[in-house]
């Protein structure tokens, strides 16, 4: 325990004072010519270099940093990071010889701080094993390799239909108020125990509401392997653009160093990490107005050109590592805020395109209850396939099919009731497996779970329930199997897939827990 | 108005090598660098003054207008009678907002013509001839040409010396290092920065 | 049962019931022949023996009416009442079969309702111990996340002391360090005279790197 003594303080302090250089070199300088809008006009520096940090230093002696942006014949446009109304005209502009860079290691982790790696919850300082430069070249080709491990959401409708691999760029996307921030928080819950870190980049929203996301990692005990980086809505734009890439430094800090803080390789395994951009549309607006008021040219929808550029070197940096480099991996899971559905907008399109897959999130399946609301019919993942277990890939195969008749056969309810046998068979399976797909917030399934659940619905052992009882008959089963079998979940688990040993005993366990199911009184 | 920056780069050297002309015939080397002095502090005043800059971009006025408005703000500072016709040329003609530009040709040229180097020197307390010498010298072993000392007595650096030439600066004053230690001290544990 | 039987007794009875009156008729009327013969026996002295013996001209016509009622019983009387203990015979069979399959359907039933008991018995006790053990589980899961939680919290309390105090001395430490700068700049603000500070500028000047570092 660190006591608070004169001496502690003392010998703080006579350490700090040994590590000053008193060394002068000479640096470039420029002046500011104009400052507004988080912008600052720089005459001089003529060998900046583009993204380079800049020094600003105040009148009064502060020191502001910046962002060289734009750099022309005889000025440099900047954005300025942190305390903008210190800076005035005719203000001195050092440049630094380096790029934005942000504090990384294992002290950041269950903390929260803003996008420059300053903690900001009031937990005292953060001692960083390193830096990280926000901006980074993603791994090439032989650095990778394919994903191969399951990322789990702990979300059954996204796991079974959606699976997303580590390493995989997921994209989240749905208009507002659909549970996009829900299905992420139940993601980082489920990463406990699973060697997974997890940062959450909060793009220009409210501060209370970051607040309340923090406060529930907490309380389901998801804060000790997250890491928060927070650019609210009240921050400046220029910190905003760079949350995301400091979250990605933050997060590559732990997938190119083994746990031991030194640099992966194949005996020193890199870490798995899971980003989350939430959401990328506000980094671009961000962005956007940074770009207007540099008075760069806007491109469509006011974008500058090279908001697509911005986007894809961010997402190319979600890797799997390959075993050489330590195998680590880094998942993006960004956000995109729709406009009343339309994906067809620009910054939905850029994502779209650059992303391995898309969940789509619907309001009108969201009000009708169908929550997660996911929209299985169009929501693909291009490469999660591949790192799925297979008991999960024999039984999502059935119910993708069931969904889909279902879907299909859902319009011709409408017109009346004379369906035949078989019609009607299918869309009361269509239905229940519908309704197995529900799920509450805060309470992610592991993989096993889910896998029987959709077993058992594919086997047709909830055909008989009423719809109203599926979740209930789901969650009792698995109650049921946990208490008095549960050698038939950990064989599930620890073999991976369906054999026919296990299929026999399961299929006793469900006859056994359904003669005790009551089926609850209808109305 | 269609921009050339040829032509613009043109008309800034033209404007500066009448200005170093102008001054050389009126007093030499000496008054070259003088004019050079005067004309950075004018332009570092007209960046700080929005009321100047949006007089001087008013259309409203008529360049007769803005050439009296240029004459009356500089005989108030007490200028060169020759910086002031020059630079009231240039407020009539509506090319004012160059004047930056104006002062780095003319400093360029300047330089280039009697192959020396403007070093600007400031200091809280008056340079002795013995320090003149020896930062001289160290200043022309650096650039490899005669070099000009121009000499600021600034207190609020409380010490040391901060030299400045050809847009690179070497900050040896006592402020500025007092600044580093107590950022050094400050940070302990916070480390945020790394070491450059 | 036993009503019916009386019953059909009865109707097969009044028919020769009825016959037999008929055939009293005779003999009441032979016996009145006969009381006439006495007195003249009486009368002849002889009448001893005879008074026993049949006389063949009663006996004759006794005789026919015997055998014709004998005819008649045979044709008509005697199938009537086989008939009828047949069908009594038939009756009592048939209940007493019926009983005996109830008896048998009952005793397996009892059986069956016997087996259903001990299955259902053992069927509650399984489920019972499952129940049990699922409770038990859960029990254990709770005990379990409870203590984590605990520790948890108690092991997150003492980061937050940690933090805290660590937050106290980054603090101190900084004011601290402002504090001393600041003296530092007033003395030597005010402290150092001209030469002093010339020294200090020679001393800088010879220590500055070159305008030329890039």
């Amino acid at each position: 325990m660190t006591e608070i003594t004169a001496k502690s303080i003392d010998e703080a302090l006579r350490k700090q004072l040994d590590a000053l250089e008193t060394s002068v070199e000479s640096r470039e300088v420029g002046t500011v010519i104009q400052v507004g809008d988080g912008i600052a006009r720089i005459d001089g520096l003529k060998d900046a270099m583009a993204g380079e940090l800049l020094e600003f230093v105040s009148s009064e002696g502060h020191t502001v940093y910046g962002l060289a942006q734009n750099l022309e014949e005889e000025e440099v446009g900047a954005v300025l990071l942190g305390e903008v109304t210190t800076i005035k005209e005719n203000d001195q502009v050092r440049t630094t010889g380096r790029i934005v860079e942000v504090p990384s290691g294992k002290e950041m982790i269950g903390r929260v701080v803003n996008p420059l790696g300053m903690p900001i919850d009031g937990k005292g300082p953060i001692k960083a094993e390193g830096m990280r430069p926000v901006e980074f070249r993603a791994p090439g080709v032989i650095e990778r390799q394919g994903v191969c491990e399951p990322m789990q959401t702990g979300i059954l409708a996204i796991d079974s239909m959606i699976p997303i691999g580590r390493g995989q760029r997921e994209l989240i996307i749905g208009d507002r108020q659909t549970g996009k921030t829900s299905i992420i928080v139940d993601t980082i819950i489920n990463q406990k125990g699973k060697d997974m870190i997890c940062i959450y980049v909060a793009i220009g929203q409210k501060a209370s509401t970051v607040a309340g996301l923090v406060e529930t990692l907490e309380r389901y005990g998801a804060m000790d392997y997250t890491i928060v980086v927070s650019a609210s809505a009240s921050d400046s734009a220029p910190l905003q653009y760079i949350a995301p890439m400091a979250g990605a430094a933050m997060g590559e800090f732990f997938m190119y160093n083994g746990a031991d803080g030194k640099p992966a390789s194949e005996t020193n395994k890199g870490r798995h990490v899971l980003c989350i951009y939430d959401d990328l549309s506000k980094q671009a607006v961000a962005y956007r107005q940074m770009s207007l008021t540099l008075r760069r040219p806007p491109g469509r929808e006011a974008y500058p050109g090279d908001i697509f550029y911005l986007h894809s070197r961010l997402l190319e940096r979600a890797v799997k590592l390959s075993d050489k480099n330590g195998a680590g991996s880094l998942t993006a899971l960004p956000v995109i805020e729709t406009q009343a559905g339309d994906v067809s907008a620009y910054i939905p399109t850029n994502v779209i395109s650059i992303t391995d897959g898309q969940i789509f999130l619907v309001s009108d399946l969201f009000y009708q209850g169908q929550r997660p609301a996911v929209n299985v019919g169009i929501s693909v993942s291009r490469v999660g396939g591949s790192a799925q277990i297979k008991a999960m890939k024999q039984v999502a195969g059935s119910l993708r099919l069931d969904l889909a008749a279902y879907r299909e056969l859902q319009a011709f309810t409408q017109f009346g009731s004379d369906l035949d046998k078989a019609t009607q068979q299918q869309l009361n399976r269509g239905a229940r497996m519908t309704e197995l797909l529900k799920q509450g917030r805060y309470v992610p399934m592991p993989v096993e779970e889910q896998a029987i659940s959709i077993y058992a619905g594919g086997k047709g052992y909830l055909d008989d329930i009423p719809v109203s009882d599926v979740v209930r008959f789901r969650g009792e089963l698995i109650d049921f199997l946990r208490g008095t079998r549960p050698e038939v979940l950990s064989a599930v688990a620890t073999e991976k897939k369906f054999t026919d040993e296990i299929e026999s005993d399961l299929n006793a366990a469900i006859e056994t827990f359904k003669t005790q199911f009551a089926v609850s009184a209808s109305e | 108005m269609p921009i050339n920056r040829q032509v613009v780069k043109k008309k800034i050297a033209a404007y500066a090598s009448l200005l170093l002309d102008g001054a050389f015939a009126s007093g030499g080397q000496e008054a070259a660098v003088q004019v050079r002095d005067e004309l950075e502090a004018l332009v570092r005043y007209t960046r700080e003054s929005l009321e100047l800059a949006n007089a001087l971009d008013d259309k409203r006025y008529t360049p007769e207008q803005h050439k009296a408005i240029m004459v009356n703000v500089l005989t108030g500072l007490g200028v060169t009678p020759l910086l002031v016709e020059a630079l009231a040329v240039m407020a009539q003609r509506g090319d004012f907002s160059l004047v930056s530009r104006v002062w780095a040709s003319y400093t360029e040229q300047l330089e280039q013509r009697f192959d020396l180097n403007i070093v600007d020197v400031t200091t809280a307390v008056p340079l002795d001839d013995g320090l003149r010498q020896l930062i001289s010298e160290k200043a022309a072993a650096d650039l490899g040409t005669r070099v000009v000392l121009r000499e600021h007595i600034d207190r609020s650096i409380l010490g040391g010396i901060i030299m400045s030439a050809r847009g690179r600066r070497i900050d040896a004053s006592i402020r500025s290092h007092l600044e580093g230690a107590r950022r050094t001290l400050k940070q302990s544990q916070m480390e945020v920065k790394a070491s450059d | 049962m036993k009503a019916g039987v009386k019953k059909a007794l009865a109707t097969a009875c009044a028919p020769t019931l009825a016959a037999i009156a008929g055939l009293t008729a005779f003999p009441l009327a032979a016996f009145a022949n006969e009381e006439a013969a006495t007195a003249e026996g009486a009368t002849e002295g002889a009448a001893g023996i005879s008074a026993i013996l049949p006389d063949m001209a009663e006996f004759i016509p006794m005789l026919v009416c015997f055998i014709a009622l004998c005819i008649v019983l045979a044709k008509f009387g005697w199938p009537m009442f086989a008939a009828m203990l047949d069908k009594r015979e038939a009756s009592i069979k048939e209940s007493l079969e019926r009983s005996e399959a109830a008896r048998i359907e009952s005793e397996r039933l009892l059986q069956e309702y016997r087996q259903q008991l001990d299955e259902a018995k053992a069927q509650a006790a399984t489920i019972i111990a499952d129940a049990k053990k699922t409770g038990e589980a859960a029990m254990a899961d709770l005990g379990a996340r409870a203590q984590a939680e605990a520790d948890g919290i108690i092991a997150k309390a003492r980061a937050a002391i940690e933090a805290e105090k660590k937050a106290a001395i980054a603090e101190l430490q900084s004011t601290v360090a402002d504090t001393s700068i600041a003296v530092a700049s007033r003395l030597i603000g005010t402290d150092l005279d001209d030469a002093e500070h010339r020294r200090v500028v020679e001393r800088y000047v010879n220590e500055a790197g070159t305008f030329n570092a890039h």
